[in-house]
């Protein structure tokens, strides 16, 4: 996909042509001139010797500026032998017609100078085109130029859709145009086009434009060809068609295009017709990734590719968490200095996290220490008034956080780093029971050793004594995997504390400064919670926090949340993920210390 | 890491959550294996809804014993025996063969776990031998693995795309041979079949797999406690029948109950008793279950109706029982309630073909009546009511089983054989050990 950004070539005395004898006759005069609409410059006129094709104006003002230009020649009975008439324009031009003086084009190495005619005509503005339209007939001009002077005679986008009411068999819609920030359009739709007529679609904003259909995505569109099947125009063209009028795609867009940028899409029909569509594109809501997810079949075979190229940008951008406000309550006794802060996102409907803190109630490792609830976009309206009842009932000092644009547990960490105090601390689930016997203790000796700290996670088993989380390591492919993950537990008895490539922000301890950084460093955009975990484990192990896991350390965490389903979209996310994945940590065995044994 | 021989023998069940004689077999097999010195065995048996499985990973635990593991599948192509989340296979499955690293690995079905999951070990351990165990016709009749046909439940004699056709007309040949056609892909990837019964080695090869990859080693019970004889009265009769097993049609139940109907009262007496002890009839088709409701209900107090029982409860419900009835009406393979009858001295009555004709010879060590056969029953149970010497008799000539240990010896030969260190232990498949039916 080719981006065109038109230019200007910019005025100054060094562009013109070399100096001419002013007191020398002219060698033809410039008879017509017009602008068309939004660029571009027609001069129509006489001279002797041109030579169709491209070739080189300069459009004398004030100023003497060169341009870029294609020329057409046509004969004319009422000139000396030897002349004939020219028509040039200056596609990427920006001039006044009413301001230019006189011209000069190139023809081979010399320069022909032509003088404004005194009865000249000078097209309103908007004219151009039909002038070219009524001229394309007897102009002489290359195969290609001829293309070029077709685009220009063409009608130009007005504003309005005039697909609609073409009188060409061709209809096309727009279902989702959505401008995602930083990345581009996202259009999804349909062409009905049962003749082949559209050659090309391509996006428009002001000056930028760009090729949209290369590489777009089809989609069956049964509701399409039924929408026409009672058409008395389109019936007898659907007889036997396909259904795949289906389109969505991603285009990129620079980020010089305007945020609030018009966008159209123009369908060439034909060399010398284009029918227009107004596009209108929305900001990304939170439908919005699951939207596109759902445009995309993961079993076509060329689904990474397809993927890659529409979907994996988009929602990167879409998704990359942008930590929200947060305002925070202090419940329970002042603590001004905690010596270990517990963060527990909570971003789901539950209504309290009671066991959570009934257990690090009961543990002396947590004296001295402060807990974060942190509650997100999800959580209940009833939780603040749980939290604030146990955090008076169990003498606990508790920070709740009020996250309300933290759509998961990485941006409720987020928004709560600011507000931690202590320099350790433990990430913990709602999912995880806290253990009793030390093993917050335990855990921190493992992640403070002086001199050589890190992010330690312990050991998480399912209820059924499943291997939950052993230590994300590497694979033989460099990609990373949970090892021992669904394993009985016996598995692990014996195993000793090893560095491993990432943790588990289910239960993780860590020091403050390393999260603070990793969060102000931004993550990046993942559909799935998991990717998007390991993502942020990832970021603190490359800024220097190695990870350990502490098999001797057990906690149990439960799956509360039904099981996603297999649902195509969800297929397609995963795809994204592991795409975007892979994109984020190219080199992740270069990142990390972990590899399985 | 040990120097022992590490083994995985893979199940379509494990017992706890499944109790069919295949899932039992091979438990049984894997805490044979485990008891032999330099041997360490790991099992690993699918589960599937309602079980559900976590969301990290299609392996779980379950709380199960060390050594064990859950694989989690319900994806299924009943048809090709296919599992169709092949994904998952080469994420988790393949993951746990690549930590685990076992010296063999030994199939005893794929039902639920897809036969795919041979080529799965074959690319994750290269080199490691694969041995897959048969304990019914699945691979070869989409009826169930019954080898019986879909119309009046007639016994098949053969196997082929045209002749399946005639039971699956909706399938056609074509489907029907790329059935065959696909499980021999990954079939022919094992390095030795096992069978226990002689007569399912010859329905395989004549099926197309060859003979000199088989081995019949029987299923290993484990023993736990041997029943005495049911204490009677100087004078007394051996008349209590009994009937374990699932009570679905292919086990002929009904042709039990219906047989015990038809025994003249003088021959019955007062104290004669059919005790039927299984379960799952309310899983049949409902026109079985109310067949079979209605001629229990005709027998009167003649039979005796039980339900389902646990494999230990098996010594105590044998204490009250003389003769162990088997009245399939398919082939069967190689029956444990055989095996578990002749454990605790009880002969056995049963159907005359397959299996069941390999384990119980006729005057031997039981009686053989004809397939399906009411009358025929009716014939061999009065002989058993008025011949007072019999019961002894045939008592006196039943072989004992082989328990689990005996059973992973046996095994621990061909996988010696296997591994290039044999012991020259392993019996080798006979010619044909059932004659070809004319």
């Amino acid at each position: 996909m080719k981006t065109r950004t038109r230019r200007h070539a910019a005025p100054g005395p060094e562009d013109g042509p070399p100096p001419v004898d002013e007191t020398a006759a002219p060698d033809g005069f410039v008879e017509v001139v017009g602008r068309f609409a939004g660029e571009g410059l027609l001069i129509q006129g006489w001279t002797t010797g041109a030579i169709a094709g491209a070739t080189e104006v300069v459009a004398e003002t004030r100023v003497r500026c060169r341009h870029a230009a294609v020329l057409a020649t046509f004969p004319r009975d009422d000139l000396k032998p030897g002349a004939g008439g020219v028509l040039a324009i200056l596609p990427e031009a920006d001039i006044d017609p009413a301001a230019i003086r006189r011209c000069h084009l190139k023809v081979g190495a010399a320069w022909r100078r032509l003088d404004l005619f005194g009865q000249r005509t000078l097209l309103p503005d908007g004219d151009a085109e039909g002038h070219l339209r009524h001229m394309l007939a007897k102009l002489e001009a290359t195969d290609a130029d001829r293309r070029t002077l077709r685009r220009l005679a063409a009608p130009r986008y007005a504003g309005h859709d005039t697909v609609s009411g073409s009188a060409l068999p061709v209809r096309a819609a727009i279902d989702l145009a959505v401008r995602v920030p930083g990345a581009g359009v996202w259009l999804s739709g349909w062409p009905l086009d049962p003749t082949r007529r559209v050659e090309a679609a391509t996006l428009n904003a002001g000056r930028w434009s760009v090729r949209a259909d290369g590489e777009w995505m089809r989609a069956v569109r049964r509701d399409v060809t039924e929408g026409f099947a009672q058409n008395p125009r389109f019936a007898p063209l659907l007889a036997g068609a396909d259904d795949r009028h289906g389109f969505a795609g991603f285009v990129p867009v620079p980020d010089d295009v305007a945020a609030d940028a018009a966008f159209h899409l123009e369908l060439a029909v034909g060399e010398d017709a284009f029918l227009f569509l107004p596009v209108s594109p929305v900001p990304p809501n939170g439908e919005f990734v699951r939207r596109i997810l759902c445009a995309v079949d993961p079993d076509d075979p060329a689904a990474d590719a397809l993927i890659a190229r529409h979907v994996v940008p988009p929602v990167r951008a879409a998704e990359r968490p942008v930590p929200g406000p947060a305002t925070v309550h202090d419940l329970g006794p002042a603590r001004p200095d905690p010596r270990l802060s517990v963060v527990i996102p909570v971003v789901d409907g539950r209504e309290d996290v009671d066991l959570s803190l009934a257990r690090l109630a009961v543990d002396p490792d947590l004296a001295q220490g402060e807990v974060l609830v942190v509650a997100g976009a999800a959580s209940n309206a009833r939780l603040p008034r749980a939290v604030r009842a146990a955090a008076g009932f169990y003498r606990l000092t508790v920070r709740l956080v009020l996250a309300p644009r933290a759509r998961d547990a990485i941006e409720a960490i987020a928004a709560a780093v600011p507000h931690v105090r202590a320099a350790r601390v433990l990430l913990l689930s709602t999912a995880v029971v806290p253990p009793g016997g030390g093993w917050l203790g335990d855990l921190e000796r493992a992640a403070m050793r002086p001199g050589r700290p890190a992010m330690a996670s312990p050991t998480i088993l399912y209820e059924d004594h499943s291997v939950r989380f052993a230590g994300i390591v590497l694979d033989d492919a460099a990609l990373p995997v949970a090892q021992y993950a669904g394993y009985p537990a016996d598995w692990i008895r014996d195993a000793e504390p090893r560095p491993v490539a990432g943790a588990s922000l289910d239960c993780a301890m860590l020091p403050r400064a390393w999260l603070e950084t990793a969060v102000r460093a931004g993550g990046e955009g993942f559909v799935g919670p998991e990717r998007k975990a390991l993502d942020l484990s990832l970021r603190i192990a490359a800024a220097g926090g190695p990870c350990l896991w502490i098999p001797a350390v057990r906690v149990v965490a439960v799956d509360e949340a039904p099981r996603a389903g297999d649902e195509p979209w969800r297929r397609a996310a995963a795809v994204v993920d592991r795409l975007a994945f892979a994109a984020t940590w190219p080199r992740v065995a270069n990142a990390t210390v972990g590899a399985a044994p | 890491m040990t120097s022992k021989t590490r083994v995985l023998v893979i199940s379509h069940g494990h017992p706890s959550f499944s109790l069919g004689g295949a899932e039992v077999a091979s438990y049984n097999l894997h805490l044979g294996l485990s008891d032999l010195p330099g041997w360490e065995s790991h099992y690993l048996a699918r589960v599937a809804p309602p079980v559900s499985r976590h969301a990290g990973s299609h392996l779980l635990s379950l709380r199960q014993k060390p050594r064990e593991i859950l694989f989690h599948a319900d994806d299924y192509d009943h048809v090709r025996g296919s599992n169709r989340n092949l994904a998952a296979l080469e994420t988790d499955f393949v993951r746990y063969l690549k930590d685990l690293r076992p010296d063999v690995v030994h199939f005893h079905h794929f039902l639920g776990l897809g036969i795919e999951t041979v080529l799965a070990v074959r690319h994750a351990l290269p080199g490691v031998p694969v041995v897959f165990t048969f304990h019914e016709y699945l691979a070869i009749c989409h009826h169930h693995g019954q080898m019986v046909k879909t119309q009046r439940n007639a016994l098949c004699y053969r196997a082929s795309p045209a002749d399946c056709a005639g039971c699956f007309p909706q399938m056609g040949e074509a489907q029907l041979y790329r059935r065959e056609q696909f499980l021999k892909t990954f079939l022919e990837l094992c390095d030795a079949y096992v069978s226990p019964s002689h007569f399912l080695i010859d329905r395989y090869v004549d099926w197309g797999l060859p003979r000199a990859k088989f081995r019949m080693i029987e299923n290993g019970l484990t023993v736990e406690e041997i029943a005495p004889p049911r204490p009677i009265p100087r004078g007394g009769r051996r008349n209590r029948f009994a009937f374990f097993g699932q009570l679905t049609e292919f086990k002929g139940a009904h042709v039990l109950v219906e047989a015990a109907s038809r025994i003249p009262q003088k021959v019955w007496g007062d104290d004669s008793a059919l005790m039927i002890f299984g379960g799952n009839l309310e899983r049949q088709p409902p026109a079985y279950q109310k067949h079979f409701t209605e001629q229990v209900q005709r027998a009167g107090r003649r039979v005796r109706f039980y339900g389902s029982y646990r494999a230990a409860e098996l010594p105590g419900l044998m204490k009250d029982v003389d003769w162990v009835v088997l009245p399939s009406i398919w082939w069967e393979n190689s029956p444990v309630v055989i095996q578990e009858a002749f454990l605790h001295g009880r002969p056995v009555i049963a159907s005359n073909i397959g299996g069941m004709a390999e384990k119980v010879q006729h005057g031997v060590n039981g009686l053989n009546f004809r397939n399906a056969s009411v009358e025929d029953l009716v014939d061999r149970l009065i002989e058993t009511l008025t011949s007072p010497d019999l019961w002894d008799r045939l008592r006196m000539r039943i072989r004992r089983p082989i328990d689990r240990t005996e059973c992973a010896e046996r095994h621990v030969a061909v996988y010696e054989d296997l591994l290039g260190r044999s012991r020259g232990a392993a019996e080798a498949a006979p010619e044909r050990a059932v004659a070809r039916p004319s």
